[in-house]
């Protein structure tokens, strides 16, 4: 390059890497943003990659507004598109998390999406199974503050599952504390007769009885039922 | 080549880039925005974007100077294929 000036060289780069308003680059990267899922990066990287494209996709736009109220829209429906993008390329296993920010009346910051989901990856890589079963993925979707008893839900759930039958102790949560009962599918529920099958047949018939009776709206539901059986 | 050594005339130390933030085909956005907050850092933007003072000014040949070096630190900046 034959230049005088800084400024000179500067400019002429500017000129000829720019792709300001260069059609085919906005193409290209709307593209790469298009076909970017999670697949096997973290959410951070997922989202570094994404946001990069999107700061990137704005400059060569060079979109300008004229009046503050039109910019304004302008900023809220490019964050929603970009919330909805975010969370439709993640991975199955951040579900619950969806339905639960897409649940929100108001939708937060991409940054703030962002910021939950990675809280939630966070939360699931400290889980020793990792999240992988289906009854984690259920008890991510409800309240914070079931969380407690939910999660003793589960490790019932797991510990009933590894040995086969009920221990004692188990049984004591079940009757005695607050039941949470997770209705995920059929298969959860013929194993939550099951393991009741374990005690007595009485107990049985009524758990049944309170399964079969409940309402579920559809498969995959929360159900909570607050079971006061004493245990004798 | 240390940009430091050949910075007689003015306080500016340029850091050449790092290799892999060098400009080169696609990275042009990512090049300009550490380039401009590097010299902006320098109060040295005015090259890029202000006008030289007048031939006759006393202070034209330290500008040119310092001109010069800002060029030879964008083309260490870039990959041998564009500069």
């Amino acid at each position: 390059m034959f230049f005088s000036t800084a400024k000179e060289i500067w400019e002429n780069l500017c000129q000829t890497y720019s792709m300001k308003k260069d059609i085919a680059a906005c193409y290209k990267i709307e593209n790469k943003i298009f076909h970017t899922s999670q697949g096997s990066l973290s959410v951070t990287s997922y989202y570094g990659m994404l946001n990069g494209s999107w700061i990137e996709l704005d400059q060569y736009q060079n979109l300008k507004m004229k009046c503050t109220d039109d910019s304004i829209a302008l900023a809220q429906f490019l964050e929603r598109m970009r919330i909805f993008k975010f969370l439709s390329g993640l991975n199955s296993e951040f579900d619950p998390i969806r339905i639960q920010i897409l649940g929100k009346e108001k939708l937060p910051s991409v940054s703030k999406v962002f910021h939950i989901v990675r809280g939630e990856e966070t939360r699931r890589s400290v889980m020793l199974d990792g999240g992988k079963s289906v009854d984690n993925s259920a008890l991510a979707a409800g309240n914070s503050v079931y969380n407690s008893s939910l999660v003793a839900g589960n490790s019932v759930d797991n510990s009933t599952l590894a040995t086969g039958k009920a221990p004692k102790e188990v049984h004591f949560l079940h009757l005695e504390s607050l039941i949470v009962m997770i209705v995920g599918a059929a298969i959860v529920r013929r194993r939550v007769i099951l393991r009741k099958g374990a005690s007595n047949l009485m107990e049985r018939r009524r758990t049944s009885n309170v399964l079969e009776n409940s309402k579920v709206p559809y498969k995959g539901m929360l159900i909570r039922h607050h079971l006061t059986l004493k245990l004798k | 080549m240390s940009a430091k050594n050949t910075t007689p005339l003015n306080s500016i130390d340029l850091q050449v880039l790092q290799s892999n933030y060098r400009l080169d085909e696609n990275n042009y956005l990512q090049w300009a925005l550490l380039v401009r907050a590097t010299l902006k850092g320098r109060k040295k933007l005015n090259h890029l974007d202000g006008n030289p003072p007048a031939k006759t000014d006393s202070k034209y040949e330290d500008w040119d100077d310092e001109d010069f070096f800002i060029m030879t630190w964008l083309w260490n900046s870039m990959t041998p294929a564009i500069s």
